[in-house]
């Protein structure tokens, strides 16, 4: 999914600029993260490339944000369980029938990855919870945390 | 009336500055990968020219236009790279021994694969010009 072109002309200042960029790249999060209940790979992997460029943008900002800080990690872990699921899709299709019983465990291995990402969104939006700073920041976000990830 | 479309002298210094910064850590990174290539570095190349790529994605508005393509060229190449890398060591973990044969061809395949990768890397990354805008 190409990256929506942000609108600065207008911004007042440094924190206006940040504040712009954070919405714009939170809400191509928030308007994803269906995928993680729908569990398709397509989905899941425009999904994990929006958790990174928001991710990026949050650290840029951090030196003058610090609020940002714990959502960026968040997002860094959320990656990280989105990519492992990447890899093993992209296994997957590269493998033979050969290979059944390995592609078996290559798919538990997708389903568990599948299952951590899903925990790490839920729980980023607990009261207090690693996304408290970014919701404050964008004013967005909130009513995310329930039923959207889905089990 | 005039309007100024142009986002204000603050916002344009602080972009410039976040882009040098980021190009800044490109160029450490591609020199590192140059001098002695590992699966660290050009994680971390990818990593920067990523950063790179995205940061000039969020401010293209506030700072002077600069050309991505080779940049955007060297990404895709180290995406394959670390694909392949990863999906081989993926595939040793998991593989049942009853299948360990059946495996080899792809397990080839995918380390054909990182190497011309690797190979294309290196190239590309003489031909990356970027100085901060």
């Amino acid at each position: 999914m190409k990256a929506r072109q942000i609108d600065l002309s207008d911004a007042c200042g440094v924190d206006d600029a940040m504040r712009r960029i954070a919405i714009v790249r939170f809400a191509e999060v928030l308007t994803l993260v269906p995928a993680l209940r729908r569990g398709r790979s397509r989905d899941l992997h425009d999904l994990r490339i929006a958790c990174k460029r928001l991710r990026y943008a949050l650290e840029s900002f951090t030196p003058r944000e610090p609020a940002l800080l714990e959502a960026a990690s968040r997002l860094s872990q959320l990656q990280d369980a989105l990519g492992d699921l990447h890899d093993r899709d992209l296994l997957l299709l590269a493998m033979s029938k050969k290979l059944h019983v390995s592609a078996q465990r290559i798919r538990m291995q997708r389903d568990d990855a599948l299952a951590r990402a899903r925990a790490l969104w839920r729980d980023a939006f607990a009261p207090y919870g690693p996304f408290e700073g970014l919701m404050r920041f964008t004013g967005l976000g909130y009513g995310f945390g329930d039923g959207v990830a889905g089990s | 009336m005039v309007i100024d479309e142009m986002p204000d002298d603050r916002i344009a210094e602080w972009a410039l500055g976040l882009v040098k910064a980021d190009v800044h850590a490109f160029k450490r990174a591609r020199t590192r990968f140059l001098r002695q290539p590992s699966a660290k570095r050009l994680h971390d190349l990818r990593t920067s020219a990523r950063r790179l790529r995205a940061l000039h994605d969020d401010l293209r508005e506030a700072i002077p236009p600069f050309s991505l393509k080779r940049l955007r060229q060297l990404i895709d190449l180290t995406g394959e790279a670390r694909d392949a890398a990863v999906m081989r060591e993926a595939l040793r973990d998991a593989i049942d021994v009853r299948e360990r044969h059946a495996a080899r061809g792809l397990l080839r395949t995918l380390r054909r694969r990182e190497r011309i990768a690797l190979k294309r890397i290196a190239r590309t990354l003489e031909h990356v010009r970027l100085s901060p805008p």
